[in-house]
């Protein structure tokens, strides 16, 4: 959680400064820490719950902030030689690496690793501890 | 447009709040206790909790105020629109915590979720409730806003009345069935949404043949002679990039501490059906993305190409609407109502939380359930009253008061429910320290932005980044700064249980 902080403090310091491209880079930092931490179970992190979705989609992002950036730079007070989709080409690898496909991408892959998120098992455990025995398997039987 | 054009589109726009009321009047059956009333019930599937969800995270901001900044300033705006991926991640992160912490104890309301890892710290509570108090204030006002400008282009009617007769049907129904009906509302209000959303993106194809041909028309001669600058169409708009950090930012570390979030997690009956609420979630989030993309650049498109003229970025809708035609009007004019509605009727159901339970629980005073509600009700209909106040005041844009309510909200919840559910470590003493910084942030934030709105001081915020990313900052390092110096609490095992899911 101190990476966290020292993050939080490089991430507004940059963009303060002037520099929010850097500070949006170090959110995708921040988002990461908050990534690992989130996959904590007992106290041991579950790194591959990280690797996938949420990785990959912080990368598409890095990739969209980059290709943005390049191609606002590019074509900055002129016409752009080429479009995507009819779109600015910078505000097309937005589109495509920041909107859709990462939404696509975390909405399903959080359904595909639902169950090494959080088990079946795990949770009627949380309950039987919680609850007492007989309420074991309350999730399961409302749903 | 004629005189029964217009009492058609006033019909069809009075029909979602009829339907909302008649919804909140059938919840009412439903609400079996004062915690159901509040909030305490986990008994709703992930489709109803998706799309309330989306309504009450979307609202008029979205349908209003994104479109307008859309046409004035370009694509800036849709980076906060399209930072959905990251309402995934916040599921992830915290979702199952939070669902868990529920099943500790009574959990209605978020001051009861911060009194469970906090172990009842009054002084949290207390900042908390003031800090959400403020947030939904401005939260409520941009609705309010947004309802004027929609019967004001209709009608020309009075703002003032326009927005007392939409809150006393709201306050209404609200009271009578609080969060049970409020969730139930907010879903068909965000179906609303969802259905203008696919009938919008439809007619922005065929009205303008596409993306390319808008971009060919803010580039041209008519564009400039519009007064549109075809920076607007790059990734980052046409503001300063400083916007373009702070509405890429605000969403994606905000959306998972949002009221309209964590409280819905609470109601969603397995914790193992987050990821399929996340899908309806965001995938209804995407359609609105698109029509909310597809009205701005429509504005441009007209505009550019002298087909209308829109004197106020708030008024784009409506005046796309209306070129649009009667079937376009018959959906985007109820979809706007929906959207300020659902986010709304959740506002006040949280001000009425504050008021009634969390605000007397941090003064020790403890009010009989049955009395809470009346407590509630009362509270809710002063909150309109007085967002509707603050609307007639501050006369700001709808989606600047929406990112103010945003920015506040999260710098409010995020010490607790971030960095408190995410850290064994956070301490009561660090996080009240967090959060105080994060009170006096706020209220020197928005003094300076009334005294430079009244010409009576130039105060910049550094590198122009607006001033809620300093106060969420503050809150968030002060927290975890004062939580290393300070010891930490004894935690309640199966908070432990729950924070280790």
């Amino acid at each position: 959680m101190s990476i966290s902080g020292l993050l939080w403090l490089a991430m507004v310091g940059l963009a303060g400064s002037g520099h929010w491209l850097a500070g949006l880079y170090t959110l995708l930092g921040l988002l990461l820490v908050y990534g690992v931490l989130g996959t904590s179970h007992k106290g041991r992190f579950d790194l591959r719950l990280v690797a996938f979705p949420s990785l990959v989609w912080l990368a598409m992002w890095a990739g969209a902030f980059w290709l943005g950036n390049h191609y606002a730079e590019l074509y900055s007070g002129r016409e752009p030689e080429f479009t995507v989709f009819g779109f600015h080409p910078s505000f097309a690898a937005i589109v495509v690496l920041f909107w859709i496909v990462p939404t696509l991408l975390m909405g399903f892959g959080f359904e595909a690793v639902k169950d090494r998120w959080l088990s079946q098992e795990r949770w009627d455990e949380f309950l039987r501890h919680v609850h007492g025995p007989d309420e074991g398997n309350d999730g399961e039987d409302q749903s | 447009m004629s005189e029964w054009e217009r009492y058609l589109i006033l019909a069809s726009s009075f029909s979602v709040l009829l339907i909302s009321f008649g919804i909140g009047l059938w919840a009412k059956k439903k609400v079996t206790s004062p915690e159901a009333f509040f909030g305490g019930a986990k008994i709703f599937g992930p489709l109803t909790v998706g799309l309330a969800t989306m309504a009450a995270v979307g609202s008029a901001f979205a349908v209003v105020g994104v479109p307008g900044l859309v046409y004035s300033t370009g694509n800036t705006i849709l980076l906060f629109m399209f930072a959905a991926p990251a309402f995934v991640f916040g599921y992830l992160v915290i979702g199952k915590k939070v669902r868990a912490m529920a099943e500790i104890g009574t959990v209605a309301s978020l001051g009861d979720l911060a009194d469970l890892r906090f172990n009842g710290h009054r002084g949290i509570k207390l900042v908390l409730s003031l800090m959400m108090f403020i947030g939904c204030a401005m939260y409520l006002s941009a609705q309010v806003e947004a309802c004027a400008k929609l019967f004001e282009n209709l009608f020309d009617w009075n703002k003032l009345i326009i927005s007392v007769v939409i809150f006393a049907i709201l306050i209404a129904y609200t009271v009578i069935s609080g969060e049970i009906g409020g969730i139930l509302t907010q879903a068909f209000q965000g179906f609303v949404i969802v259905l203008a959303g696919l009938i919008f993106t439809v007619a922005f194809f065929v009205v303008t043949g596409g993306f390319g041909p808008v971009l060919e028309a803010i580039s041209g001669s008519q564009g400039a002679a519009a007064g549109l600058d075809p920076s607007a169409m790059t990734a980052w708009g046409s503001l300063p990039g400083a916007y373009s950090f702070a509405w890429i930012m605000l969403p994606t570390l905000g959306v998972m501490c949002q009221p309209q979030v964590l409280t819905r997690i609470m109601m969603l009956r397995d914790p193992r059906e987050l990821p399929k609420l996340s899908i309806y979630a965001v995938s209804t989030n995407m359609i609105t993305g698109m029509m909310v993309m597809a009205i701005g650049y429509c504005a441009i498109y007209l505009a550019a190409n002298g087909l209308v003229e829109i004197d106020h970025p708030d008024k784009a809708v409506f005046k796309v609407a209306d070129y649009l035609g009667l079937v376009a009007q018959l959906f985007v004019y109820p979809a706007v109502l929906a959207a300020a509605l659902s986010t709304s009727s959740l506002f006040l159901s949280l001000a009425g939380n504050i008021v009634s339970r969390d605000l007397p629980g941090s003064f020790g005073v403890t009010i009989d359930p049955v009395r809470q509600v009346t407590v509630s009700r009362i509270a809710m209909s002063v909150m309109g009253v007085a967002a509707i106040g603050f609307a007639a005041a501050s006369g700001d844009m709808v989606a600047i008061l929406g990112t103010y309510g945003f920015g506040t909200l999260a710098a409010a919840t995020f010490p607790i429910f971030i960095i408190g559910l995410l850290w064994k470590g956070a301490t009561g003493r660090g996080v009240m320290t967090g959060m105080l910084a994060a009170l006096l942030a706020t209220v020197g934030g928005i003094t300076i932005e009334l005294l430079n709105k009244f010409g009576l001081s130039d105060f910049a915020w550094p590198g122009g980044v607006p001033w809620y990313v300093f106060v969420m900052a503050v809150a968030v390092v002060v927290s975890i700064a004062a939580s290393l110096l300070t010891t930490g609490d004894a935690l309640d095992h199966r908070v432990e249980m729950a924070m280790e899911l």
